[in-house]
């Protein structure tokens, strides 16, 4: 003969479950469902962080970038950094 | 030489400590388990109105429930004056017990009294008939045979609300059992110990002597004695792959005593103090404590009209004429006389049907007791005592 033991919801109609909290084990599977974002290493264009030291580098001047256009007798030119 | 590497199982928050999802098995839990009373270190009585006990229980196993017991010397000492017990003794010789686990504070926050009435709603089996005791009148007091809640192996020393006590020393031998865990079949609200993440505390508070005993002239009244402290636990077994073993400990148990003095000769709308959703309301009960000998007021017709539940806007599930119509149902529903003597009125929502009768409080918000006091009851200094008993989810406090 069987018997089952109840849980707290067969018991008394308690709603919550426990708590799940994922362990490091599962991280991926949530990156894999889009819910953290992978920006990349921070040497690549699609993570923040690249942007971020471009910015520093032309406000301190370490990296400059000029540019010139010409149309017809038209010209113009822009440069930032150094 | 080839190794192989253990997959990391997801783990849940079981009470606080992070555990296996695979260590939760109530079957095998059950099966495997074995049942621990032990002895704590017993811890001498501070005295009435002193500073707070404090027991500390040891990390032992799934801990379900605290057996405390007082044994004490009453000693009175008339020195040509009078003393009379008021209705608080003398179970109310305890304020608070207070239970905390892990940091939850007030898992239990309840007065003695109502600690012994809970036991009896609970157990079904367990009552009061054929167990003399005191109670009102010239000490040692009107013999009474059923509503006392007591056990016949305590003693009260002396009679509740008496007077004319005679000098003299007095064995007092009280009981009380802490429901850590709301049932003890399935130890649903039970507490995971055995976790270094855990610590469970008892603190102990104590009424002062005026609460007491009334006396006139000078005499002089010491309560000595001790307090031995016997936990229950089930131990923690091992499962097949060599883990631990754990029953559904999802939810903490609750139960907490609240108080107002705001109350009239009229139908009084208490709203109980903290609910919240994901909270299931067991039972809540409610007495009413007045006048300078501090008797409860009687579960009956004379103190009692309408009483009842209530939530949302108006919703009055249950509903009853009188207190005497409360009593004789609770009488009914636990084997026990609740009111008639001790003044408990009680709306059980377990013992028939749990399933089906408990209240979910994210369902049925705004909870309030519902008491009628007669106009023909003198009011003076009254305190409304109610009871709310809950589980609550395991990473959630206590109510208030």
């Amino acid at each position: 003969m069987s018997f089952t033991i109840p849980t707290a919801a067969d018991l008394y109609g308690t709603r919550s479950a426990p708590a799940y909290v994922p362990s490091a084990a599962s991280a991926p599977e949530f990156a894999r469902q889009g819910r953290v974002i992978n920006p990349g290493p921070p040497w690549h264009p699609s993570s923040p962080l690249f942007w971020m030291g471009a910015l520093i580098a032309l406000t301190f001047g370490l990296i400059g970038v000029a540019t010139e256009v010409h149309v017809g007798p038209l010209r113009a030119a822009g440069k930032v950094g150094s | 030489m080839a190794t192989t590497t253990r997959a990391a199982q997801p783990q849940v928050n079981l009470q606080g400590a992070m555990v296996p999802q695979s260590a939760i098995n109530p079957q095998l839990f059950m099966a495997l388990t074995r049942r621990l009373s032990f002895q704590n270190k017993s811890i001498t009585f501070g005295g009435l109105g002193a500073a707070t006990d404090f027991v500390e229980i040891p990390k032992v196993g799934i801990l379900s429930a605290v057996t405390l017991q007082f044994d004490g010397t009453l000693t009175v000492t008339l020195n040509g004056g009078t003393v009379a017990t008021t209705g608080l003794w003398p179970y109310d010789f305890v304020s608070r017990f207070r239970f905390a686990a892990n940091g939850l504070t007030n898992l239990i926050n309840a007065s003695g009294w109502h600690i012994k009435a809970r036991e009896i709603m609970q157990r079904g089996d367990l009552n009061d008939r054929a167990i003399t005791r005191g109670v009102g009148g010239a000490s040692p007091g009107t013999q009474i045979t059923s509503g006392s809640l007591s056990l016949a192996n305590e003693n009260w020393g002396v009679g509740q609300g008496v007077t004319a006590i005679a000098g003299g020393t007095y064995a007092v031998q009280l009981s009380f059992k802490l429901p850590i865990a709301h049932d003890d079949v399935y130890l649903t609200g039970a507490v995971l110990a055995q976790t270094s993440a855990t610590d469970l505390t008892i603190n102990i508070d104590y009424a002062p002597l005026a609460n007491l005993f009334i006396t006139t002239g000078s005499p002089t009244i010491a309560l000595t004695g001790a307090w031995s402290v016997q936990p229950t636990a089930y131990s923690i077994p091992s499962g097949p792959d060599g883990g631990v073993v754990l029953p559904d400990l999802s939810h903490l148990h609750s139960l907490v005593q609240s108080q107002t003095s705001s109350i009239q000769n009229a139908e009084n709308e208490i709203r109980l103090a903290g609910q919240g959703v994901g909270r299931q309301t067991m039972r809540m009960w409610f007495r009413t404590i007045n006048g300078a000998t501090r008797m409860p007021l009687a579960m009956n017709a004379t103190n009692y009209g309408n009483v009842a539940w209530r939530y949302g806007s108006n919703d009055t599930p249950e509903v009853y004429p009188s207190g005497r119509s409360l009593a004789v149902a609770n009488e009914r529903m636990f084997g026990n006389d609740m009111g008639g003597l001790e003044g408990f009125g009680i709306f059980d929502f377990v013992n028939e049907n749990a399933f089906r009768d408990t209240v979910d409080q994210g369902a049925a918000t705004e909870l309030r007791l519902v008491a009628t006091i007669q106009s023909g009851v003198t009011l003076s200094n009254p305190q409304f005592e109610y009871v709310q008993e809950l589980l609550v989810p395991g990473a959630v406090s206590a109510a208030a």
